[in-house]
């Protein structure tokens, strides 16, 4: 019976795995039509307009409902229309968000924002790290951001270039202003979603997402 | 072996039990003299005067570190400073608390308020009741000074309080609640078995003192 489940393991194995073929493997988790799969808590919405999802309006965010995740990549494809857009990418959110500022208290975000200082502008844990470098592209060109999520680190890539690698327990400037997340650790896995910021003058961003997709970590 | 384990497990638990009987199989979670073993966050603070746990400003809590409790209950002995004070017990909080609106929206409060109407608000925010969820099933609150002995039984999803020995709350995770009305009420939505716990400070006109806060696993 031991040695019988053992051989059904190995053939089980053996059938998953031709699925991980190379380039096959990022699976996308929005379908360019609508929302399946997504939810939205707190102000402003999502719209989705010519296969792209669109903020409107917040600060809200979008989460996926699929679950946690951890140990994977994470890949949002993205534009912005002005400098001072603002959006960003939640991960590691300990519990399945029904309002904005657990997210931002318990989780990360990963800034988009090409106006902020080295702490708080695109590819950084917002307030937390400070930009390796920036590698943001002119506003209305796409940009690629890579979130990996290993174990307890974080590597935010843009472009190509790394912009936060991030380990928990590592240093953090203070805590200065009361929008600002709590300090402390944030879980292995955990919900990710889209942020949806209005501009400094309130009115709506322009940040347009084609792509969101995930793979898991191959070691 | 198995046989043998068995038993072990069998006296253990007879062990467990014989402990438990004694002095009702009460901890006290709070030693009277400081705040070992609990950490604030929000707005304002606790401190310890004359052997009794004092409220300060608010809206805050003080968290029991000791972890995420559920199958157990918890009683809380208070009082309030005025004939109506405003307080509360939060029970089932799913993660660790670093400040003070993810236990609001994502655990519940046991409210403490004698004459929730003066705020505006409805019976649903009673002395006893799970705040703005349930409706109460008595309302035994006694004003200020006098003291209250509260009650909290988490029993896997179902949740029961009693206020000075009357059931105030017998509440199951799933059962329907009121609409949100205001943007300080809870999110609704299913809370954990197990959660952590916490006294709240309300605000600088509410003072409410606690001589005991203790805790004891289900008896079944």
């Amino acid at each position: 019976m031991m040695r019988r489940s053992i051989c059904l393991f190995a053939l089980a194995l053996l059938v998953a795995l031709p699925r991980q073929t190379p380039g096959a493997e990022w699976k996308q988790l929005f379908n360019g039509k609508d929302l399946t799969g997504w939810k939205q808590v707190g102000p402003g919405h999502f719209e989705v307009v010519d296969g792209m999802l669109k903020t409107v309006g917040g600060m809200g965010l979008l989460y996926y409902t699929g679950g946690k995740i951890g140990n994977s990549v994470i890949r949002v494809v993205f534009k912005v229309t002005k400098p001072d857009d603002n959006s960003g990418v939640f991960i590691r959110i300990p519990i399945e968000p029904r309002e904005e500022w657990m997210p931002v208290n318990y989780g990360y975000e990963v800034q988009i924002y090409d106006a902020g200082d080295e702490h708080h502008c695109t590819g950084v844990l917002y307030s937390l790290t400070t930009a390796m470098a920036r590698a943001s592209k002119p506003a209305g060109e796409w940009n690629t951001m890579d979130i990996t999520l290993d174990g307890p680190r974080t590597i935010v890539v843009l472009n190509g270039t790394k912009v936060t690698d991030y380990t928990e327990g590592q240093p953090v400037p203070e805590r200065t202003k009361e929008y600002e997340p709590q300090r402390g650790r944030r879980p292995n896995e955990g919900w990710i979603g889209l942020q949806n910021h209005p501009r400094e003058d309130n009115s709506d961003s322009g940040v347009y997402f084609k792509e969101v997709a995930i793979k898991p970590l191959r070691k | 072996m198995l046989r043998r384990s068995l038993l072990i497990f069998a006296l253990l638990s007879f062990a467990t039990v014989t402990v438990g009987a004694e002095g009702g199989g009460w901890k006290q979670l709070f030693n009277g003299k400081d705040l070992t073993g609990w950490k604030h966050v929000g707005p304002g603070g606790m401190t310890v005067e004359d052997g009794l746990i004092k409220t300060h400003g608010g809206m805050g809590l003080l968290y029991w570190t000791g972890g995420q409790v559920g199958n157990c209950q918890i009683r809380v002995v208070f009082r309030m400073r005025d004939q109506n004070d405003n307080s509360g017990v939060f029970i089932r909080i799913p993660i660790e608390p670093r400040e003070e609106w993810m236990p609001v929206h994502y655990g519940y409060e046991v409210q403490i308020d004698n004459e929730p109407e003066k705020s505006n608000e409805d019976e649903y925010h009673y002395t006893g009741t799970l705040y703005s969820l349930t409706k109460p099933l008595a309302k035994p609150g006694k004003p200020g000074p006098e003291w209250n002995t509260m009650e909290i039984t988490l029993d896997g999803p179902r949740t029961i309080v009693t206020v000075n020995g009357q059931k105030v709350t017998d509440y199951t995770e799933g059962q329907p609640v009121p609409e949100r009305k205001f943007d300080f009420e809870p999110q609704r939505g299913p809370r954990p078995l197990k959660g952590w716990f916490g006294l709240q400070n309300h605000s600088d006109n509410d003072v409410v003192f606690f001589k005991e806060v203790a805790m004891r696993p289900l008896q079944k």
